[in-house]
């Protein structure tokens, strides 16, 4: 196959992202947590997904994405967090992928508030289908509520960093 | 076409929205009729090892406990209904003495010398006032 899409170019971009992506989430992890409940965070590094499936290319969004996640999980957390961190991303990609289809890479916060909804839901999920609880489902209104709040913050985030982004030739 | 894509945002703000409200209502326990009882618990720890817990909301007399240690320190801890200080030490520093009472969970009492933490957590009860009512 002949690297038609990972040009010299695009690769060396899809290096320093997954290095930008890498270095929100260690950041991020040492900060103190808001609340003490398991999956309420601010999730900085889907910013840069965000931005990459934007305003760069979905695919290199993807990579960036798988990237940050295998070696964010290799070097802090254990085998399990890599389970959720995989499930949260992927299926988060996923759906903002397709909001933003349906909204023409606009909107960016709302494009991010349902990435961060769906993103704590799927880990919900992969807790319900670990756990075999459903007790903790008591969870789901509060990851509402932060998961609102994270996607919006980083939401704005995006947008506020477009005018820079932009610059940049894919 | 941007008329489509106004009426696609005003959907998913409109779904947004509604998550976020039925969460609202959900996770504030006040709203559907039930009260929320905050617990004020104080944790005496000596050298990281828990030596009593003591529901200040349930204290109706105010009493002393007095902590000892190996070396013939002291702490004796005044217990009152919602808060606790410490009433005496033979620490040099005194500074758990002079250490307002506390109430809440934002300063620990710390008597560094003799390693004694005095610190406030809260515990959320959930409970249905038309229960009780019953009682």
């Amino acid at each position: 196959m002949s690297n038609r899409f990972f040009t010299v170019r695009r690769l060396a971009l899809t290096g320093i992202f997954a290095g930008i992506a890498l270095a929100l989430h260690v950041v991020e992890g040492f900060l103190p947590p808001v609340l003490p409940i398991p999956g309420v965070k601010l999730g900085f590094s889907n910013t840069v997904t965000l931005l990459l499936m934007i305003w760069g290319h979905p695919l290199e969004a993807l990579v960036v994405l798988i990237l940050r996640i295998l070696i964010g999980s290799l070097f802090f957390s254990q085998a399990t967090a890599f389970l959720y961190s995989l499930a949260g991303g992927i299926s988060c990609y996923l759906v903002m992928l397709a909001i933003g289809k349906l909204l023409h890479n606009r909107y960016p916060v709302l494009i991010s508030i349902f990435g961060a909804l769906t993103h704590n839901a799927a880990q919900l999920l992969v807790a319900l289908l670990l756990t075999g609880s459903p007790g903790i489902l008591v969870y789901a209104p509060l990851l509402v509520l932060s998961g609102t709040g994270a996607g919006l913050i980083t939401g704005l985030a995006a947008q506020f960093t477009l005018p820079y982004i932009k610059r940049i030739r894919f | 076409m941007s008329q489509q894509i106004k009426r696609t945002v005003w959907i998913l703000t409109g779904v947004i929205v509604l998550l976020v409200l039925a969460s609202v209502y959900m996770v504030f326990p006040q709203l559907r009729g039930l009260s929320q009882r905050n617990m004020h618990i104080a944790r005496i720890t000596e050298d990281g090892e828990v030596l009593y817990e003591i529901d200040l909301d349930a204290v109706d007399e105010p009493y002393t406990l007095r902590v000892d240690g190996k070396d013939g320190e002291y702490n004796v801890i005044l217990v009152e209904p919602g808060k606790i200080s410490v009433q005496e030490s033979n620490c040099p520093a005194q500074v758990c003495v002079k250490m307002k009472k506390i109430s809440t969970n934002t300063m620990p009492i710390t008597c560094l010398p003799h390693r004694l933490v005095i610190q406030i957590y809260d515990h959320y009860m959930i409970q249905d006032d038309s229960v009780n009512d019953h009682e």
